[in-house]
């Protein structure tokens, strides 16, 4: 059985179709890249899976049970499971860096405030942000919120990831520190979803990948088999 | 045609009238029973709350204090200046009771609230949908309702009943300030003319005025923040809920009124 089961999913806002009829499996373990044209509805999609919006018809099945009658608990123990990097880093304004990412483990764990600081410092640490901790979100660039929304995301290895447009405004070093520690926490079994339009720079990690086309899914496999993929439609969309 | 639109109008209105009450109603009893449900946590929301004690008491006490002194002294001076035409200086005392005790005490302190915290919290919690600050929370296994709503609605209930307390004392030092610079009128003589006239009713609804404005002056704004769509309909929503508030609060204000004295 799949981890998460996207079963004839469609969402509208309004009169507004912005996903038809989606059909995916997100296997454990796996990472996945969902990936479209701009403004296709990666966004809405990835929100769907993490509970945030509900469908207009459809289902999601996380281990077999559909999230729409998740009791208001089991929501909650979902979302303390998953991380999720939202695309414009979502940090809480009026909290500095330390508190935000400490917010996870104050209200979660019992952890001593000395190891929420040891544990937060090691990962600051690993992206030379160490100097951010007291600054506040609005201090520091659109990319290094990122960042930090990432560690936020992955602070507690997570059972499940969902990355929102992780890497579109990092530079290429933070990139592959980023996609180090999507390796290291695969390799202890989380399961990654990513939306991206960079999609070659998830290549090494990348299992299965996804594309959305005019709110429906046009392509779904291995990164091998897109790549022997003949349908014009998609060459043309991963060349742009 | 025009009867049938007319009746759709109507028909949505009431409606997103219904969704509002229900909706406003509802943040304040549902926020309740999950802060006491919320065991853990409890450490953080209360740090919220104080800082929502703080910014709406604390920071608004001087305005308060301003314009309390302001409104004992004009009442005063008016009063004073119509009563002494008839001989009655001795009512001083009763009508500073109603007008600043009974009314413009928890109404003035409401407005000062309103144009000072239900805007910055309706345009916060507006900005914190957009930029989906609230989704983070969520992620992170954090009720909303126990983080965001709760400390909110009694962080501004309790500053408003303190604020009102303070409004209504400062208002009469306001008064007593005047009536000894005019006529000489001993502190004594002024006290026992207030407390003489002051009823545990006059109290009663100083108190829960300023208790229900702040349940609802608080609420509204939350309720329409949550509402927000885009970052550019944030002031429109602040500006629809300063209305709001102001209009609630004069219906309560009439209500309780018509209800303790009539």
């Amino acid at each position: 059985m799949p981890f998460i089961e996207v079963k004839n999913l469609s969402f509208s806002y309004g009169d507004d179709l912005i996903l038809d009829s989606i059909n995916e499996n997100f296997e454990k373990g796996l990472c996945h890249i969902v990936t479209s044209r701009a403004g296709e509805g990666k966004t809405t999609l990835l929100k769907l899976i993490a509970g945030l919006k509900l469908p207009t018809s459809g289902q999601i099945l996380v281990d077999g049970k559909s999230i729409s009658l998740f009791s208001k608990k089991q929501m909650l123990d979902f979302h303390r499971k998953t991380g999720f990097l939202f695309q414009d880093a979502a940090l809480i304004n009026n909290m500095n860096i330390l508190d935000n990412l400490a917010l996870y483990y104050r209200y979660n764990t019992n952890l001593k405030e000395v190891q929420i600081l040891e544990t937060i410092l090691n990962y600051l640490d690993y992206f030379d942000l160490r100097y951010a901790l007291y600054l506040r979100p609005e201090q520091l660039s659109h990319g290094l919120q990122m960042i930090i929304s990432f560690i936020r995301a992955i602070l507690d290895e997570p059972e499940l990831i969902i990355l929102d447009e992780p890497v579109e405004t990092l530079d290429q070093v933070l990139v592959q520190k980023m996609i180090e520690e999507i390796k290291k926490l695969k390799n202890k079994g989380c399961t990654t979803i990513i939306s991206t339009h960079r999609v070659h720079l998830f290549e090494k990690i990348c299992d299965k990948v996804m594309i959305i086309k005019e709110k429906k899914v046009i392509f779904s496999g291995t990164i091998r088999n897109l790549k022997l993929e003949k349908n014009e439609e998609i060459k043309e969309m991963l060349e742009t | 045609m025009n009867l049938k639109k007319t009746i759709q109008n109507t028909n949505d209105k009431i409606k997103l009238f219904s969704k509002f009450i229900g909706g406003v109603c509802g943040l304040i009893v549902y926020s309740l029973p999950a802060y006491f449900s919320e065991k853990r946590n409890r450490g953080t929301i209360n740090k919220n709350f104080l800082a929502q004690v703080y910014f709406t008491g604390n920071l608004a006490l001087r305005l308060i204090s301003i314009v309390a002194l302001a409104l004992g002294a004009v009442t005063v001076i008016q009063v004073f200046t119509q009563l002494s035409k008839i001989g009655g200086q001795e009512f001083i005392g009763e009508v500073l009771k109603i007008v600043i005790i009974r009314e413009l005490g928890p109404l003035f302190t409401a407005f000062i609230v309103i144009s000072r915290s239900s805007t910055a919290i309706a345009s916060e919690i507006g900005n914190m949908v957009v930029t989906n600050q609230v989704d983070a929370l969520e992620m992170m296994g954090i009720d909303p309702l126990t983080f965001i709503i709760f400390p909110r609605i009694i962080g501004v209930t309790l500053a408003l009943v303190v604020l009102t307390i303070c409004f209504n004392a400062i208002a009469l030092i306001g008064g007593f300030l005047v009536s000894l610079l005019t006529i000489g009128l001993s502190f004594d003589i002024f006290f026992n003319y207030i407390m003489n006239t002051i009823t545990f009713a006059d109290i009663f609804s100083s108190l829960l005025k300023s208790l229900l404005f702040g349940l609802f002056i608080s609420s509204i704004p939350i309720y329409n923040g949550f509402q927000v769509k885009s970052s550019t309909t944030i002031p429109a929503v602040t500006t629809k809920t300063v209305m709001e508030c102001i209009i609630f609060t004069i219906i309560f204000d009439i209500i309780i009124t018509i209800f303790i004295y009539v």
